[in-house]
């Protein structure tokens, strides 16, 4: 991209105004650049919610095993990757997903034709996570820890340095907001939920919860600045 | 690239699958049509039960209460009643189109007006009738009916959502407290030809907010998703 931003930068030969034209062009084509990839992940995203719809209801007719593991399959990144996040990197993040799936499991049955099984998985992980730090509140004292400990070390192979600094860049500051601002703007900017299944999962409507993401994302942009998009990318 | 990031995420959480996959063999769960019919026979049971507790107090043990008065009268209470009582009852346990429930705002709505509509029509038609006269019976009887014919109902209610709600479980349970007492109230209705608010109040009202903070707190405790079942 820098790449091409100084080529088209060196190409015009037509003055200030062709220049800052070219400038534009490539701000342009970069800004586009980001928006399609924004677009195409989401486009994924929802394929893949859509997929694991029609695999849940299946399930939920038949039982049988296969359309279980599909779902655990299109499902389980997402919801680790929640639940870790939620715990910054605690162990026990995947014995969460575990109770969490067996939950879909044991009430299948109750599982409606033509609905969303994503929202239901987070609102499990959600609540379960929750009992668990009034658990942990109950139980050792720590009132903080877990919300507000500083992220440890990650392992996965899709952490990159560069993703992990950042997120721990955004996880700081978002430590500091309150609770249902914080939820929003993980379940819609990080998690990648639509408007309708994150208000669905934080018990709200889309419009609270797009003011609440909104909110979250000023006061993140008041503190990271303008990297904040850069971060999120 | 990003195939091969996916495939070494998915080789990562494999053993977390396979966990997961033997737990659920180990736990056979209902399929959607034996959960319906779990459904049905929860709900018909619990007809059943209130049906018969009706029919032990109101018939047998305290008698029909009879008094001259025009069949419009509770016909048209009853159709007004079993009108509230069929919204709350599918509210509290249908889902809507989504698999989380109605939402908080659509459970409030019901709890708090299924009462105060069946107050307001029950008044609304007695007093066309020029029927609004208090008695001196004072509504224990009433009261105690209501709450005889709720409790197992309620039970089986809840029943069928146990362990299956993850966001609002005591309003859930609120609503299927109302619900069951909104039932309640179109038997009692058929029995007792009082309509002075002061005996609906605490006759018939009261039970079914009764029911409704009896639903709360066992709903809190019982419809939960928790990592224990209770």
């Amino acid at each position: 991209m820098v790449t091409a931003a100084n080529t088209s930068l060196r190409q015009p030969t037509g003055g200030l105004d062709a220049c800052f034209a070219a400038g534009v062009e490539v701000v342009d084509r970069s800004r586009r650049a980001t928006f399609e990839a924004r677009m195409t992940g989401k486009c994924e995203l929802a394929a893949e919610a859509t997929e694991a719809d029609a695999a849940m209801d299946r399930y939920a007719r038949e039982g049988d095993p296969k359309d279980f593991a599909c779902v655990i399959d299109l499902l389980q990144p997402r919801l680790l990757g929640y639940v870790r996040r939620q715990l910054h990197g605690d162990a026990s993040a995947e014995d969460l997903v575990q109770t969490c799936f067996l939950k879909i499991h044991q009430h299948r049955g109750r599982f409606n034709p033509g609905a969303a099984v994503l929202p239901y998985a987070f609102a499990i992980a959600r609540r379960l996570l929750i009992d668990k730090v009034r658990t942990d509140r109950r139980e050792r004292g720590r009132e903080h820890e877990i919300f507000h400990r500083p992220p440890p070390r990650r392992s996965g192979p899709e952490d990159s340095l560069a993703h992990r600094r950042a997120l721990a860049r955004i996880e700081s500051v978002l430590g500091e907001l309150p609770h249902h601002y914080r939820d929003a703007f993980v379940l819609t900017a990080i998690d990648g939920l639509s408007l309708e299944d994150a208000a669905a999962v934080a018990d709200t409507t889309p419009t609270a919860l797009k003011m609440r993401t909104h909110y979250a994302r000023a006061a993140l942009r008041a503190r990271l600045g303008d990297d904040l998009e850069e971060l999120l990318r | 690239m990003k195939d091969s990031v996916k495939d070494l995420v998915m080789d990562s959480t494999m053993d977390l699958k396979e966990r997961i996959l033997a737990t659920a063999a180990a736990a056979p769960s209902l399929s959607r049509t034996a959960t319906r019919l779990r459904l049905v026979l929860l709900v018909a049971g619990g007809a059943a039960v209130m049906a018969t507790v009706y029919w032990l107090f109101a018939l047998r043990i305290f008698g029909w209460q009879s008094i001259p008065r025009s069949w419009v009268l509770p016909g048209g209470t009853l159709v007004g009643a079993a009108a509230v009582a069929g919204i709350a009852v599918a509210t509290a346990v249908g889902r809507g189109r989504h698999m989380l429930g109605r939402s908080r705002r659509w459970l409030i709505a019901v709890t708090v007006l299924a009462p105060v509509a069946l107050l307001a029509w029950k008044i609304g038609w007695s007093a066309i009738f020029g029927n609004l006269a208090e008695s001196p019976r004072l509504g224990y009887r009433c009261l105690l009916i209501a709450m005889a014919m709720g409790g197992v109902p309620l039970a089986f209610l809840i029943m069928t959502s146990r362990g299956d709600d993850p966001r609002h479980p005591s309003l859930l349970g609120a609503a299927m407290g109302v619900a069951v007492g909104s039932c309640g109230w179109v038997l009692i209705d058929l029995w007792c030809p009082v309509a002075g608010p002061i005996h609906l109040l605490r006759g018939h009202v009261l039970p079914v907010v009764l029911l409704g903070l009896l639903g709360a707190a066992v709903g809190k405790a019982v419809l939960a998703v928790r990592d224990q079942p209770r």
